[in-house]
């Protein structure tokens, strides 16, 4: 590179002592053009003789000669891309709506449940009363292949309301110990019990709206007469394990704290079996904690234990019965809870929209891709080759198309 | 130009008023130090003597911050981020971190701010580097060296060999033999000829520091003013008067070269020399671009306002929401209860502040950016680079890249744009004969046989030709001319030739005043006695020398210049066959010039002498008086012939002609030329397309024919459908078109004409035709390109102008916007670098409304689909637009390239 540079300054040198010896008599104006507008002048006493070449540097950068590559939209090009991407399309949209309808799932609103024995719902009764319980009857058309998982839903539920998402204490969370409670937490983070002060454990507004409906899920047999045979619901494995390994830890002791206002059990004891799933590392807790990020949405409850006898492959099809501890009250605001048993695949769980997205599209792709290709066959003009463009650009005089040649000259490798 | 004058006219009327006025001439007191009776009298002498310290220094340490910060923020976009974090910091509860909002303000404003401050410290440096830099000045009776910043007004000064001027000087003695000194002017206008100073005339010898200590006299001139080329002043010392021209002033950024030392007088000193007045002249143009920033700036708040009010009112419908929903009960802020009000205009904030990433922040600092580096490219473009000259193109302005591609109207220079200027000696017409040179010797065109040189028909032709210019030995090398005028050096050139040289001016005995020339004419030497050189001017159109013949001792007038400046001056010769003559080089595409001379006797000769030197000593009206006395010594002359010079067309200029005719843009030469010169040129060059038809508005001298010429053109084009009409009008008639109001009419004509072609303008008539076009109905991008400084007042009206580095200086090259070597390269200017940045800067401004509505879209998106407003998705993602932000549009300008 440097030899070449230097060649090519050699040969200027002679080319500029050939011109100025043509022209006699001529003093070149080579002198330094310093701007007159630059401002003032710095004392330069250098004659301007054997000053190195001003020739610009012909590398690609400065030649805007890197590679690009600009497509030139022709229907030999668009056409086989708009049949190809619909069919690719068409084939995953199948693919995706496949997997989402081998999904078994199974949705019921209970919002309205009636409570056992009488003909008032619940949802009017828990103001009063400490409990309320419904029972509901169905049948499972299908079987569910394990694993199953059971849901809660919600409808119209903020959880991502901003003042909402913040009213917790991380730190708390964590197990750490502290002083005071963030500010966020406020007004459920501190309580005076006989003129003691004691902190919410969990404090804030999201742990103090933990979802306390319980569901209770009963086989009662593909006719419906054998007694009802409880199926074990598993109540671990249901959280992010980055959720219950990392950000939630129990403190040394929970001395001096106090449920939320609105819980009726301590955090000690939401899991009544099984220690290690008590305190901040409850996992319902833990998934209640994490906010959804929509007013509409589910979240998983337990899972079904495939290692009973009967259950051992499937929830097999036939009826079943839950019993639902009804305490949450949502009918204030408009909201819906179901229960949900679903299964799942590779995809997660039910979700058409995704596939019926892809086919929309795709479909849409092939149908343009045949309307375009019926216009290319009536109206096409035949452009022989691009000196063709060329002529018919001239013609039409218009300096925007000449310079997209000049350009496209420029961009070309 | 009126408002100016008017205010002028104000200015002084309050000065007079309060006793203030302006006095009429500078006073500059030579050698005083403040104790002499007329320095005492002078309520003003400490404030004339004026420091030469220069600051072209925007900021100090001290008030960088303040004063950046204060001009960034006056920019839409800044000023409303700023007011947003302001509010974000006042209002309780934000909705997002005020620090998503501060960090990328602060990352424009920092990169502003960095590149702001580091060309002010170049600036600094180089001032520092300036005011610093010593010299010497007489003090207390001997020289001393200081500071360039310590020198003032009325200061001697003494400058070796090889050194800068500090300020303007006036030359009061030059310590070499013949009494003058030679400077060079690169720095100020590009020239690199040796010019020639001498001390005012008749003033005595200053040649020691005793006697420049008792030199005490009074300056008066002109105040400062930028014209680089004139100079009005006179030396008093006690009751006689030295009157001071251009010729006894040194510039300061010129430089001294061969005379060992010289002494001068500062006359002008820091922001009052020339050259720093002439620096703030630089043309402030604005792109077409530039100018709709802000307006798309303010349709982005205009969205915003819009948007935000849209949300607010959709955040309505759940007004109640902490009231329903039991489980953000207590989530409320403190002030929903106490003032509802205050809570719903805060809310109106939080909307303001959530979709504040709409407003395009960093679309300056990329527009910027982008441009910077387009320009750039054009100056490292290969194919932009002369090799003959060694002169890549330079871009002294990176403001107006994409305006380059919507240029309608181009307005170009003949000589030097289109043609060459290297002139080739053709012909030359004299006793109704013409003759032409082959191989160093003379025929008759058409005959074989060739002509003695000596015969004595030619001899007032060679004398003239000899004599007649202001061509010099180069200094530094004996074996060169220098010349300012190719033409001048094309006849020198052609009798060296004939075996005719000019061997320089010399003294040829010490006790005479003058120089003379001498001519080497066939090995014998004649000397001249150079009496008055009148230079030429572009009013006058012609130049003269008084010479006396030393051995016949009689005192002659030799005369050259345009045909129509001489041959209506003519008395004696043959005036009609020289015309046709003139006519038929002029329809060769020819450069003519009328040749002249007039016998004087000595008591004329005196005559003229006196009112000379009477013309010079008066300041106010000098050039008038001089013109006066000119034009009464060019009169009665006696014509010797007519020369036609060839002036070779430029490299591919047809063909670039051409190509940009295609592109639609129309081409008008604007030429000082002649009508049938400038025709010829025009057509050889293709300007006219061959089947246009001409249509005439030249040397009418009537109004109404103008205006009956006009009207019928104007019918005539309208009736013809094909239009395909060539224009040529001259600048007599022109200017009878720019006083009676024509200018409408004639810009229909125009606008109708493919081609245009203006002769005999000058350079006022050049701009005034410029401007006409660009204030027209459509109001059309046009640029101008010229070469010599008769064009520069051209560049500058035009939006864009771009100078070709001419034969003449670089002046235009200097004042224009992109300048480059050949007009071939103005198709690569225009058509690809224009269409390039035009089409490059539209895509960046259009991805800006692309981009900052996406930024918004999902905000917007989830206020309208949830109704409910602000939530945690909206905080998190929004560093992620602080980092599109950031890298998204700065992508866009390295993707363009």
């Amino acid at each position: 590179m440097d030899q070449n540079d230097s060649v090519i300054t050699n040969i200027d040198q002679i080319k500029r002592a050939k011109s100025s010896a043509i022209n006699r008599g001529y003093n070149k104006t080579e002198g330094s053009r310093d701007d007159i507008t630059s401002g003032p002048i710095v004392s330069s006493t250098e004659q301007p003789q054997n000053k190195q070449s001003k020739r610009p540097k012909n590398t690609l950068l400065k030649q805007q000669r890197l590679p690009a590559w600009q497509p030139i939209l022709t229907a030999k090009t668009v056409l086989p891309l708009f049949f190809s991407i619909g069919v690719i399309f068409v084939i995953l949209g199948g693919i995706l709506l496949h997997y989402s309808n081998i999904v078994n799932e199974f949705v019921y609103d209970y919002t309205d449940c009636n409570s056992v024995g009488t003909n008032t719902p619940c949802s009017k009764l828990i103001n009063d009363t400490t409990t309320c319980l419904c029972e509901i009857s169905f049948k499972l058309e299908e079987d569910f292949e394990a694993p199953v998982y059971v849901y809660y839903g919600l409808r119209n539920f903020y959880q991502n309301h901003r003042r909402y998402v913040r009213s917790r204490d991380d730190n708390q969370l964590l197990g750490n110990s502290y002083e005071s409670l963030s500010s966020e937490c406020k007004p459920y983070d501190e309580q005076v019990v006989d003129g003691v002060k004691k902190f919410i454990a969990p404090c804030g507004a999201i742990a103090n709206s933990l979802f306390n409906d319980s569901f209770e899920l009963n086989y009662t047999g593909a006719a419906d007469q054998s007694p009802p045979l409880k199926i074990n619901l598993l109540r671990t494995g249901i959280a992010w394990n980055t959720d219950k390994d990392v950000k939630f830890k129990n403190p040394e002791s929970f001395i001096n704290t106090i449920k939320p206002i609105n819980w009726k059990k301590n955090v000690t004891e939401l899991d009544p079996e099984d220690p290690n799933n008590n305190g901040f590392k409850n996992e319902d807790l833990i998934v209640w904690m994490r906010t959804a990020a929509l007013p509409n949405f589910r979240k998983l409850y337990r899972r079904v234990d495939h290692s009973t006898v009967n259950f051992n492959s499937s929830l097999p099809k036939g009826y079943y019965k839950i019993k639902i501890n009804y305490n949450y009250p949502v009918t204030s605001f408009d909201g819906r809870k179901t229960f949900i048993i679903s299964t799942t695949t590779w995809i997660g769980g039910k979700n058409p929209f995704l596939g019926i997205a892809y086919l929309v599209v795709g479909s849409l792709c092939i149908v343009l891709g045949f309307v375009f290709l019926a216009i290319h066959f009536k109206f096409a003009r035949n452009l022989k080759s691009s000196e063709d463009l060329y002529q018919s650009n001239m013609a039409s005089s218009s300096r925007n198309n000449i310079s997209v040649i000049e350009a496209s000259e420029s961009q070309q490798f | 130009m009126k408002l100016d004058n008017l205010r002028k006219d104000i200015l002084n009327f309050i000065r007079e008023k309060i006793g203030k006025s302006l006095p009429k001439n500078r006073k500059i007191f030579v050698n005083y130090n403040g104790t002499e009776p007329e320095a005492l009298a002078d309520p003003h002498f400490k404030k004339k003597r004026k420091k030469n310290f220069i600051k072209t220094s925007k900021y100090t340490i001290w008030n960088f911050l303040p004063k950046n910060l204060f001009e960034q923020f006056r920019r839409i976009a800044y000023f409303y981020f700023l007011i947003n974090i302001i509010v974000i910091f006042a209002i309780p509860d934000p909705p997002s971190s005020p620090y998503t909002s501060i960090i990328p303000l602060a990352i424009v404003v920092l990169v502003t701010a960095i590149k702001q401050a580091y060309e002010d410290f170049l600036r600094h440096r180089e001032d520092r580097k300036i005011n610093e830099s010593l010299t010497r000045v007489l003090k207390d009776g001997a020289f001393k060296d200081t500071k360039w910043k310590d020198v003032r007004v009325g200061d001697i000064v003494e400058i070796t060999s090889g050194k800068m001027f500090p300020c303007d000087l006036v030359l009061l003695n030059s310590n070499s033999e013949d009494d003058v000194c030679y400077i060079t002017t690169v720095n100020l206008d590009g020239e690199t000829n040796l010019k020639e100073k001498s001390r005012p005339k008749n003033l005595q010898e200053l040649d020691s520091e005793e006697k420049l200590s008792k030199f005490k006299a009074i300056i008066l001139c002109d105040h400062p003013n930028t014209n680089l080329y004139q100079f009005k002043g006179k030396i008093l010392l006690g009751q006689s008067e030295f009157p001071i021209t251009n010729d006894n002033i040194l510039l300061r950024g010129s430089c001294l070269k061969i005379s060992p030392k010289v002494y001068g007088c500062a006359i002008y000193t820091g922001f009052d020399t020339k050259v720093m007045l002439n620096s703030k002249l630089k043309s402030n143009k604005m792109s077409c671009i530039e100018k709709k920033l802000n307006a798309f700036i303010i349709i982005f708040l205009i969205v915003l306002a819009v948007l935000t009010f849209f949300c607010y009112g959709l955040s309505f419908i759940y007004q109640n929401v902490y009231e329903t929903h039991w489980y953000l009960k207590g989530s409320e802020p403190t002030y929903y209860k106490e003032n509802r009000d205050l809570y719903n205009f805060i809310f109106l904030i939080y909307f303001m502040n959530l979709l504040n990433y709409i407003v395009p922040l960093s679309l300056y600092v990329t527009v910027e950016m982008q441009r910077f580096v387009g320009s750039k490219f054009i100056e490292w473009d290969l194919k932009l680079y002369d090799e003959e000259t060694d002169m890549p193109a330079k871009a002294n302005t990176s403001d107006l890249n994409e305006d380059l591609g919507q240029v309608e109207y181009l307005f170009s220079d003949k000589t030097g744009t289109l043609t060459k200027n290297e002139m080739i000696f053709k012909q030359f017409s004299i006793d109704n004969q013409v003759f032409e040179e082959r191989h160093g010797k003379l025929y008759q065109v058409n005959k074989k046989k060739d002509e003695e040189i000596k015969d004595q028909k030619f001899a007032r032709l060679w004398e003239l030709m000899s004599l007649c210019h202001t061509v010099q030995i180069d200094l530094l090398d004996k074996t060169k001319y220098q010349a300012s005028s190719p033409d001048e050096m094309c006849f020198i050139d052609f009798l060296h030739n004939l075996g005719i040289v000019f061997e320089g001016d010399k003294k040829i005995s010490s006790n005479s005043k003058n120089k003379s020339r001498v001519i080497n004419f066939q090995s014998k030497q004649n000397y001249y006695e150079i009496l008055q050189i009148l230079e030429f001017d572009s009013t006058r159109k012609r130049m003269s020398i008084i010479v006396k013949n030393n051995e016949t001792n009689k005192y002659v007038l030799y005369c050259k210049g345009a045909d129509s400046a001489i041959l209506s001056k003519c008395i004696a010769g043959d005036v009609k066959t020289c015309e046709t003559h003139i006519k038929d080089f002029g329809s060769k595409g020819w450069r003519t010039l009328a040749l002249a001379y007039r016998e004087l006797t000595s008591e004329e000769y005196e005559i003229c002498e006196k009112n000379l030197l009477d013309a010079f000593n008066d300041i106010e009206n000098r050039n008038e008086k001089i013109a006066e006395v000119y034009d009464e010594i060019e009169s009665n002359l006696v014509l010797v012939g007519a020369t036609a010079i060839e002036d070779k067309l430029q490299e591919d200029v047809a063909e670039t002609l051409k190509s940009l005719r295609q592109s639609g843009i129309k081409i008008w030469v604007l030429t000082g030329d002649k009508t049938e010169t400038a025709i010829n040129i025009s057509t050889s060059c293709q300007h006219f397309p061959q089947s246009a038809e001409k249509i005439f508005l030249t040397s009418m001298n009537d109004i109404d024919e103008i205006k009956n010429r006009m009207n019928s053109y104007l019918e005539k084009i309208k009736k013809t459908k094909i239009k395909n009409f060539a224009l040529i009008v001259d600048g007599q008639t022109l200017g009878f078109i720019f006083h009676n109001d024509l200018d409408e009419v004639f810009a229909a004509i125009c606008s109708d004409c493919d081609a245009v072609l203006g002769c005999r303008l000058s350079p006022a008539q050049k701009a005034q035709i410029v401007k006409l076009i660009k204030k027209s109905k459509t109001k059309p991008i046009t640029a101008a390109i010229g070469d010599g400084a008769n064009d520069v007042s051209m560049i500058q009206e035009a939006h864009i102008g771009f100078g070709l580095f001419g034969k003449e200086g670089n002046n235009a090259a200097k004042s224009s916007d992109f300048s480059f070597a050949k007009f071939k390269f103005l198709k690569r200017m225009l058509l690809f670098h224009g269409y390039l940045y035009y089409t490059r800067s539209a895509v960046l401004v259009q991805y800006f409304f692309l981009q900052k509505p996406r930024f918004c879209d999902l905000p917007s998106l989830f206020c309208f689909l949830e109704r409910i407003f602000w939530n945690n998705i909206v905080q998190f993602y929004r560093f992620d637009f602080l980092q599109h932000n950031i890298d998204g549009s700065s992508h866009i300008v390295l993707w363009n390239f």
